[in-house]
């Protein structure tokens, strides 16, 4: 079966092709070129690319708040702080290093080709994947979303302007290589998943499942990003500060239009606190709609959507409380009920009021990523560890639900894209 | 007002001379639901609607059809409820639900038959039904929405024949039966899918036996599934004219739905669907929910006085359409023509966060 080549040799092109062998023994190659890098040249030149990115009007005007956040990862301290983090020593990558006073030295080797299955929901969050790819010194073959693919490509090609002392972009560029697959040619997805030394998938659970299920090598490694559910807390004491968190949710409501796994449905506020929780839920329209105007302007809703929102929108202006846009941008929707809402996506938040915090904790497993908490100090530990216990992945303050960091669906995906491997210093016996 | 409505002819107004009439209608029913319906009214001051106010039509807020299947809104008191009709099928697999009184049903009967008599006038027909005898009784007062049409229609019959066993499949001995019976012209009817898959699976040599019969083919129940399949109406037309032997101009595609009660919309013979003085259309814009002009295509919003029993007054679904003239169809009947397109595209792009059901 055919599948078309969107990014190949550095360069965006549209070009049907049937070798698939062809594209992961070049990518092999490159890895040759990465393994020579130092980890420390490699960060110079994601930190230079995102200096490239930070003058570019037009990249500004296009991603957005997005490239803030993309930026704020590839800073050179942070960069360094998530692969020490991750990796112990960074220079493990770069060669045999101890860890310890015993005779044992270890070293993290590229596993070797990751292959990549990028959602169409967040396409932008693949770069987060590629990155951590490069930083381990791996190539990557990126199976794109079809529907949305532009953003990513333009990204990626940027790559070849900057040049470090060290680093060239463009030879960056031949360890990575974008292609589009029909999702239904399980041939080419079967082939895909047995080349990969490292499996990476984000997105839905359907498109997980089809991931999941097809062969791979028994020694290669899977790192699953979703589905998961996401939400929010807010305890009575931190209701004092009520306008700074209902500017900071709002944020993240509408990063993403909620499609990503960080992204909140439910924020559950708890009784008795300066303000009421209905009171906050009008606080938080408000501030829907001002980053809407002004931070970050919803683009067009499809049709399908338009008339999931109306559905919604319609039971709880029976039901409940419906604080909403005139042309469906943001919705807020308050009632009474208990439990998680079923997610609408595209701005649709559901706040419910709670007696206590700790009456969350029993909606929280594995499915569930990122729990949004504005806690005060006495309970925050407390609760944090409760609610991680059993299964949940991250508790980030308000405002900062989406902002990427390792780790990421509880793991290191740092540490997963590496082999471990070991040696002992002379005259050790 | 309603009952002044119900007494004219469906298609005897042009929407000039329908529009303070209708509207004076709407208002009366839009008062009674308020007044009678607790969530209604609590929709209504949601909308910062007031139905004793001075409103145009298009500031009257609508129901997604969906609510029905969510919610059991009514009007009167329970004791006077009959019948509840639901839909056969949905795509979310719970069925929608209005509750009629006899008012309701009163009021459906008459516009139906206004309707229908427009279409296929006031000579009665031996009707076959492409479905199975099971379908059309009541059971424990519910009826689905195939029932129902398949019973607006008896009015119109000399004779009713079922000519599918309770699988859907053509019971052979019935439709021999059916054959040797009839004796003028003949009307079948059966929902979009079924009549498709009957055509479809029977046996071609099964066609002869329709030789030398005058019939016309009436069909509803939507386009979903056929559009699943890729198969349009010009399509469907040739197939099922060819299988049942008539005119493709004789296959008549009726719109409507169980919410909006006892109001059809067949095609005429241009191929448009009339609106009758007991409703009325309005297409609104898929991404801003405003009303759009002529030609332009939208979600089709439905508004009749007719349900008594339920808040059914203004309604809309995920169903695509345009208005295509105010006035003047060659056909001869007065007032708005509209066309259905579609049903919307489910929503393509899917969150992460969907993983509140089935196990972990």
């Amino acid at each position: 079966m055919k599948f078309k080549k969107v990014f190949w040799k550095g360069k965006i092109i549209d070009e049907w092709s049937d070798d698939l062998d062809g594209i992961v023994n070049d990518l092999r190659k490159g890895t040759g070129y990465l393994h020579n890098l130092k980890i420390d040249e490699i960060i110079d030149f994601i930190h230079e690319v995102a200096e490239s990115w930070k003058g570019d009007k037009n990249f500004k005007k296009r991603f957005g708040l997005y490239l803030n956040g993309l930026i704020g990862f590839m800073d050179k301290e942070n960069l360094e702080i998530i692969v020490d983090t991750a990796i112990r020593k960074r220079h493990a990558l770069d060669g045999f290093v101890r860890f310890n006073e015993k005779p044992i030295l270890y070293h993290a080797q590229p596993r070797g080709l990751t292959v990549q299955w990028i959602a169409g929901n967040v396409p932008i969050l693949g770069m987060f994947s590629f990155f951590q790819a490069l930083l381990t010194k791996n190539s990557s073959l990126i199976k794109a979303s079809s529907k949305e693919y532009d953003d990513f490509l333009i990204l990626l090609e940027s790559f070849r302007k900057v040049n470090t002392k060290k680093v060239k972009g463009k030879e960056i560029l031949g360890s990575v290589a974008v292609i589009l697959v029909d999702r239904k040619d399980t041939d080419t997805m079967e082939k895909l998943s047995m080349a990969a030394d490292v499996r990476i998938a984000f997105g839905g659970k359907e498109a997980i499942d089809s991931i999941i299920g097809l062969k791979k090598r028994f020694y290669a490694e899977d790192i699953i990003y979703g589905p998961k559910y996401s939400y929010a807390v807010i305890d009575k004491e931190s209701l004092q500060d009520h306008k700074n968190l209902a500017q900071r949710f709002a944020v993240d409501v509408s990063v993403f239009d909620q499609y990503a796994c960080s992204s909140p449905h439910t924020l559950f506020i708890e009784k008795g606190g300066r303000i009421d929780p209905e009171k906050f839920a009008e606080e938080l329209a408000n501030h829907l709609s001002l980053v809407n105007r002004t931070l970050i302007p919803k683009g067009e809703t499809e049709p399908g959507k338009v008339m999931d929102i109306l559905k919604v929108k319609t039971k709880y202006e029976i039901l409940g409380k419906v604080f909403s846009s005139p042309k469906n941008e943001w919705t807020v929707i308050y009632s009474d009920e208990e439990g998680l809402a079923d997610p609408c996506f595209s701005r649709v938040i559901f706040v419910r009021p709670i007696d206590d915090i700790y009456n969350v904790v029993r909606f929280s497993d594995h499915r569930k990523q990122t729990i949004g908490i504005a806690v005060s100090d006495k309970r925050r530990s407390d609760f944090v560890d409760k609610v991680t216990l059993r299964g949940v992945d991250r508790c980030p303050n308000l405002g900062n639900m989406n902002l990427f960091e390792s780790p990421w669906d509880g793991m290191f995906a740092l540490d997963r894209m590496v082999r471990w491997v070991t040696t002992y210093t002379r005259n050790s016996d | 007002m309603i009952e002044e409505l119900l007494g004219k002819e469906p298609f005897s107004l042009s929407g000039r001379e329908k529009e303070s009439v209708f509207l004076k209608a709407m208002k009366d029913s839009l008062i009674f639901h308020y007044e009678n319906c607790e969530p209604y009214r609590k929709f209504c001051d949601n909308k910062k609607f007031n139905p004793n106010g001075i409103f145009p039509l298009t500031d009257i807020p609508f129901l997604p059809v969906s609510i029905f299947k969510e919610l059991k809104l009514t009007s009167v008191p329970e004791k006077d409820i009959l019948r509840n009709i639901h839909s056969s099928s949905t795509t979310s697999g719970k069925p929608s639900s209005v509750y009629l009184d006899r008012i309701s049903m009163n009021r459906q009967v008459r516009t139906m038959n206004s309707i229908m008599g427009s279409f296929i006038g006031n000579e009665r027909f031996d009707f076959i039904f492409l479905d199975s005898p099971e379908t059309i009784r009541s059971q424990g007062g519910d009826l689905s929405s195939r029932a129902t049409v398949m019973r607006s229609l008896l009015p119109f019959s000399k004779k009713a024949f079922y000519i599918l066993d309770s699988n859907l499949n053509l019971n052979r001995r019935s439709l021999e039966d059916a054959l040797n019976k009839i004796e003028g012209r003949v009307c079948f009817y059966g929902f979009t899918f079924i009549i498709y898959q009957f055509v479809h699976n029977t046996d071609k040599s099964v066609s002869k036996l329709f030789e030398g019969i005058e019939s016309i083919v009436l069909h509803s129940g939507g386009w979903k599934k056929l559009e699943n399949i890729k198969v349009e109406k010009k399509e469907f037309n040739r197939r099922v004219s060819e299988f049942l032997i008539t005119k493709p101009e004789n296959v008549i595609d009726i719109y409507g739905m169980v919410e909006h009660l006892g109001v059809l919309y067949p095609d005429c013979k241009y191929g448009y669907k009339h609106v009758p003085v007991f409703s009325d259309v309005i297409i609104r814009d898929t991404h801003t929910l405003e009303p759009v002009e002529n030609g332009k295509s939208g979600f089709i919003q439905l508004l009749s006085p007719i349900p008594h029993s339920y808040p059914g007054v203004s309604i809309i679904s995920d169903d695509i359409g345009k208005i295509v003239m105010d006035d003047g169809c060659r056909c001869g009947r007065k007032g708005k023509a509209f066309l259905f397109e579609s049903r919307a595209k489910e929503a393509e792009v899917r969150g992460c966060g969907d993983t509140l059901k089935g196990p972990e």
